[in-house]
């Protein structure tokens, strides 16, 4: 069974942008709402470094824990998604999110917050797969059509790669081998480890 | 039945049928489940037609075309 990963190698992300137009393009998402962006470290100065983050359909998902009314819910493959037609748009799964990665509609007046938007991994949501429903709330089911996500599929330097947690691993590997340099992995220790088998932080301590 | 009697029958019966849609549905809540609507399986569909070996084997298809050191570009269409 293919467990679902992303990965950004910030070695080769050159900040075109192509993953973040290729997700709006393809799911259709309102202005205002961003699936996924890119974020550049050290901007300006030598040596800089972009990734691209959007959720990153975590192990232990910090929303899932969150979230009052457990909207949340994870599919065999690891994707986490959530049902729209039960989210509050409380904000809670924003907080809890070390990426980010949960986005609010703001097109209300009085700063009306709509229902949490977020990255589906492009495996849509609860709706019968490929309908216009899904389509309408949470965006292509390209999943479902046997194709990977959209941004990983149309990053031209292929810096961010999405699929079978085992296979883009091993394609990751191969990479730093042959280049010999930039084995650092940003967020997959955050989104992929395994926080309780960590110490807990200590009253008063540094982390 | 005279009109008026028939009218006030339609009237009762169209404010039961209103007074009917007041309710709230009953919901169990389970602390920590997921409550929203099931999943289907991405390959219970018309193109997998419920294989999941098949669509194993075009993810594995997709995943292996992103490593440009060994692409095969036509075994992902």
């Amino acid at each position: 069974m293919a467990r679902m990963k992303f990965l950004c190698d910030a070695e080769r992300c050159i900040e075109c942008n192509g993953c973040v137009t290729a997700c709006k393009a393809e799911h259709e998402i309102p202005w205002g709402v961003n699936r996924r962006r890119v974020v550049t470290l050290n901007d300006g100065v030598p040596g800089e470094k972009s990734i691209s983050v959007a959720c990153m359909h975590c192990s232990d998902a910090p929303c899932m824990a969150v979230c009052p009314v457990d909207c949340f819910y994870k599919t065999s493959e690891g994707v986490v998604l959530h049902d729209k037609d039960l989210c509050i748009g409380c904000g809670y799964c924003f907080y809890a999110c070390p990426f980010g990665a949960p986005q609010f509609p703001q097109d209300g007046a009085f700063g009306l917050r709509g229902k949490m938007d977020k990255c589906t991994f492009c495996a849509g949501g609860p709706e019968a797969d490929n309908s216009e429903a899904e389509f309408k709330k949470y965006g292509r089911n390209r999943l479902a059509e046997g194709k990977l996500p959209a941004c990983a599929e149309m990053c031209a330097t292929k810096a961010l790669l999405g699929g079978d947690a085992d296979v883009i691993s091993n394609i990751y590997r191969d990479r730093v081998t042959k280049r010999g340099k930039g084995a650092d992995l940003w967020g997959w220790d955050a989104a992929y480890g395994k926080p309780e088998s960590k110490p807990a932080a200590q009253p008063g301590g540094k982390s | 039945m005279t009109g008026r009697n028939l009218i006030a029958c339609l009237a009762i019966g169209a404010s039961a049928l209103l007074a009917a849609g007041c309710g709230d549905k009953p919901m169990v809540y389970r602390q920590g489940q997921y409550q929203g609507k099931p999943d289907s399986k991405p390959w219970d569909n018309d193109r997998f037609k419920g294989s999941q070996v098949e669509w194993e084997k075009a993810i594995k298809a997709r995943n292996q075309s992103q490593n440009e050191y060994s692409r095969d570009i036509a075994s992902a269409r």
